[in-house]
């Protein structure tokens, strides 16, 4: 059951990503062709840095999922079995501590942004972007969590 | 000691920064240590929106913004830089030395004291293109500052399209001929590295900027009366001393830039009152849209009107 | 206290922790020191939504995984080796012509290994190049093209550097142009000693017109990207992040739709993918944001250079310093990590000695390329280790001309501005 539903999760997951991939790649060739033909957007430009942003915490959040931050991992290509779970639990919850702390501190820029009520561009507030850091940060700490206490698939030196 | 941390995107070196820090010493010595300025500049600190945001933290205590960036705060602190409200720089002389003081309260009630308003001198429209009247700047690439509200309202009032970028785009833009056109004092173009670029410019003041050194309201407040006097009077001076040198800047800066070769085109009397036409639609707009305050709007253009009397009235 | 939270930190990081949370801890220590509440790093991190340039990164990277993905390799490979395949260690030169173009594509991540390494390498024994010179070729030139523009580190220092706000200024235009001649002198001087290591008849490829024909022909989709990517930016006619727009779309287009090299269903995998990387690149750009904040509040750069001022006495001390300290920091921490920690700090520095921010970035980005294939951490290393099936030991010590090679490059580039700067207009 707790499968299906994370399956489900990492699959919307993967949907949002590549839409917002998508929209970003487009959006901006949009912006550079407009521009070409004298033509500017006023919103198009933060609009464009605002989806930056939330592909960055969706694709940390994926990257959570698949091991692919970027650590030192000189020292843990030596370790295997009992010490290589030890190591992961012990970093892993470390992260997932972190990430609390930053999903806590970005709701507490969320609730500045909301009081005195910055806007993003003309009528769009700006915590409409910024909500997404408390929520990234809160489903990656969880994600971090829970990985604590899974081996990866057999290593596998992949292109970061 | 009470510490004011001041973020400020002029570089260091500059005229600016160097008044600033001459009044920071001046504090510092005749309040006996007890306050301290410390100054971030270089834009280290962020753009406007960072900075406010830091100074509701309490991380900072102060900022130099433009009067379009404070504008965020109060609206009417840019109420100056309505485009073609002032003819020339001694009529703002003469409506600032009455409204100052009020336009400063109105930003202080919203927890941000402004210790110093520069006027930077006027604003003109420069161009890598012939630029002779408004048709020629609609059919040109104009940069508007992002966050600008007037200007972004000035030039829908002229049905110019212009492109938003943030200023530090604005050079490689104009190399590109992504903008062709672009509104800023003559010694900004200089600072900018503009002039190198822009080969036309249209001889008619555009409007009139600002520069705005506010403190947060609570350490500002938490000051001795006697503290509090010595930081007035230290910063009033240095902005005294600021406008005094962007004047001659400026002016220097014009020469300079006839030097390179620099056209400006005066714009003959029909164009001239499409200008003054699009400025008072402009100002109607801002007041409409809550903008800017019509009280304030009307005793600007009351004093405008007695000092302009006074003028044809003297032999 | 303040020394036990150190010394857990590097603990952690030897463990495999991951950067950002450790660069975030560092953070968090700091604004617990001076008193500040924790929302002023996500003030700082929420910076990531104001840099226009920004945009570059998950655009290119993109592009690059696309590329990578697609056929665009073998079709690369085929038209470097009809123009050079000729020469005296021809396949030698195509090799390292096809990885550092790539790699500029790709910002050796690795993929060039992959994608390049593993197609030239049997040619290349098949050829009688040496087991030993093979694999030092590849491993090495899986990080060659790093200068190049839009390899995503360049774009990455111009974007850190430019946030300084100093004078000069080093933005991400100025390295696009910075980067061109010192890349060449490290693929030439890579070139010229293949020729000089070949074997004496080297079973290379015979010129053949139709064949130069042939593979322009097959690469016509991908030939225009040079132009639209360097051409665009070195004529004025993009500026960086409108070149990367450009790039995606057009990659994207080519690919997808008119190639057909990679179906639609398999398209949001790679996507993906290359918003993994992003996604941990930015994370680490947006927490070290609030580290360089904490830094700066602090006083820590002045102190730093306060201190390096009065124990080295000038300029030509400190780059010899500067290299060194740079060849460790490759070594030991990633390319990505040891630009948004350390750019904030080396270019004031490097501006009182009189060197140029853009200079600092090239000299940077060169030592850092060395890092890739050098022991503990290089990257490279580990990947060709896992590709090829041979021991990192081996790899090693095939790396070894290759690494003298590019130090000297490095300590020309060093030590001669004039070749990193040779575009750039000097400063009022
Ligand atoms: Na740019
Ligand atoms: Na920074």
């Amino acid at each position: 059951m707790i499968q299906r539903v994370l399956k489900i999760l990492e699959q919307i997951e993967n949907t949002a990503m590549a839409v917002l991939a998508l929209v970003l790649i487009f959006a901006a060739a949009a912006q550079v062709v407009l521009r070409l033909f004298d033509v500017g957007v006023v919103w198009l430009d933060p609009v464009l840095r605002a989806l930056v942003m939330w592909i960055a915490m969706l694709g940390a959040l994926a990257a959570t999922r698949h091991d692919k931050h970027i650590n030192l991992d000189a020292l843990t290509r030596l370790l295997s079995g009992w010490s290589l779970r030890a190591a992961r639990l012990l970093t892993l919850l470390f992260a997932a501590a972190i990430c609390v702390v930053l999903a806590n501190a970005s709701y507490g820029l969320v609730q500045l942004d909301r009081e005195s009520m910055t806007p993003l561009v003309n009528d769009i507030p700006a915590w409409w972007v910024e909500v997404i850091l408390p929520v990234g940060f809160g489903l990656m700490a969880l994600r971090f969590a829970l990985r604590a206490f899974v081996l990866p698939a057999p290593s596998q030196p992949e292109a970061t | 000691a009470t510490v004011f941390k001041i973020a400020t995107v002029a570089p260091d070196g500059t005229t600016w920064m160097k008044e600033m820090r001459e009044a920071a010493a001046n504090v510092k010595a005749q309040t006996e240590g007890r306050v301290e300025v410390k100054y971030f500049p270089g834009g280290v600190m962020g753009n406007d929106v960072a900075v406010l945001r830091k100074m509701k933290l309490g991380q900072l205590q102060g900022g130099a913004f433009t009067g379009g960036e404070i504008s965020q705060v109060q609206g009417d602190i840019q109420i100056y830089s309505l485009p073609f409200l002032f003819d020339d720089l001694n009529e703002i002389a003469y409506v600032r030395k009455t409204m100052d003081a009020e336009v400063k309260q109105r930003l202080a009630a919203k927890g941000i004291v402004p210790l110093g308003i520069a006027g930077g001198g006027f604003a003109y429209l420069m161009s890598t293109k012939p630029l002779r009247n408004q048709h020629d700047l609609r059919a040109s690439k104009v940069w508007v500052p992002q966050n600008d509200k007037i200007a972004q309202v000035a030039f829908e009032q002229s049905q110019v399209n212009p492109i938003p970028l943030p200023l530090g785009d604005v050079y490689t833009s104009l190399q590109t001929g992504l903008l062709e056109t672009v509104g800023t004092t003559t010694s900004g173009a200089i600072i900018f590295q503009w002039h190198t670029k822009v080969k036309y410019a249209f001889d008619l003041p555009l409007t009139y900027v600002l520069g705005v050194f506010a403190v947060d309201k609570r350490p500002y407040d938490k000051l001795s009366p006697a503290d509090r006097t010595v930081v007035d009077r230290e910063f009033a001076q240095a902005f005294q001393d600021i406008e005094l040198a962007a004047a001659k800047d400026n002016e220097n800066a014009w020469q300079t830039l006839v030097k390179n070769g620099v056209s400006f085109v005066k714009p003959d009397a029909t164009e001239h009152q499409a200008w003054i036409d699009v400025g008072v639609r402009t100002r109607d707009a801002m007041v409409a849209n809550g903008g800017i305050s019509k009280d304030l709007l009307d005793k600007i253009l009351a004093l405008k009107a007695e000092y302009q009397s006074q003028q044809a009235a003297k032999p | 206290m303040i020394w036990l939270a150190i010394l857990a930190i590097i603990a952690l990081a030897a463990f495999g922790a991951p950067l950002f949370a450790l660069i975030a801890a560092v953070a968090l220590i700091g604004l617990q020191l001076s008193d500040y509440e924790s929302t002023v790093l996500a003030v700082e991190f929420n910076r990531l939504a104001e840099s226009p340039v920004l945009i570059a990164i998950p655009l290119f990277t993109i592009a690059g995984y696309v590329l990578s993905e697609s056929g665009a390799p073998k079709r690369l490979v085929r038209l470097t080796e009809a123009m050079f395949g000729w020469l005296h260690g021809g396949l030698a030169i195509v090799a390292i012509l096809a990885c550092a173009m790539f790699t500029a594509f790709t910002g050796a991540s690795g993929v060039t290994i992959l994608a390049i390494g593993a197609l030239i390498y049997p040619a290349l024994r098949q050829a009688q190049y040496s087991e030993r010179f093979s694999l030092g070729l590849v491993t090495t030139s899986g990080s060659l093209g790093l200068l190049f523009f839009p390899a995503v580190p360049l774009i990455l220092y111009g974007i850190v550097a430019q946030s300084l706000g100093t004078s000069p200024s080093a933005g991400v235009e100025d390295m696009i142009k910075a980067g061109a001649l010192p890349g060449l002198l490290m693929v030439s001087a890579l070139a010229a000693y293949s020729m000089y290591a070949a074997p004496k008849r080297a079973h290379d490829v015979p010129f053949s017109a139709a064949e130069l024909r042939a593979a322009l022909w097959d690469a016509r989709y991908e030939l225009p990207l040079p132009f639209i990517v360097l051409g665009g930016v070195f004529l004025g006619t993009f500026a960086a992040s409108e070149a990367a727009a450009i790039t995606a779309a057009y990659v994207l287009i080519i690919t997808v739709v008119i190639r057909r090299e990679i179906p639609l269903q398999r398209l949001p995998a790679v996507l993906r993918e290359a918003m993994e990387l992003v996604g941990a690149i930015l994370l680490i750009l947006g927490v070290s944001l609030g580290l360089t904040y904490v830094l700066i509040d602090a006083g820590v750069p002045e102190q730093i250079f306060g201190f390096v001022n009065t124990h080295i006495g000038n300029k030509w001390a400190f780059l010899l310093l500067l290299n060194g300290f740079l060849i460790i920091l490759g070594m030991l921490l990633d390319i990505f990590s040891a630009t948004v920690i350390m750019v904030p700090i080396l270019v004031p520095i490097a501006i009182s000695y009189g060197i140029h921010p853009v200079h600092l970035g090239i000299i940077f980005l060169a030592n850092m390329q060395l890092g890739y294939f050098t022991p503990p951490v290089g990257m490279n290393l580990f990947i060709a280790s896992f590709r090829f099936k041979t021991p990192v030991l081996v790899l090693t010590r095939a790396c070894v001309p290759f690494f003298f090679v590019l130090l000297a490059c490095v300590l020309l580039i060093t030590y001669w501005p004039g070749l990193s700067l040779w575009f750039i207009p000097p400063s009022p």
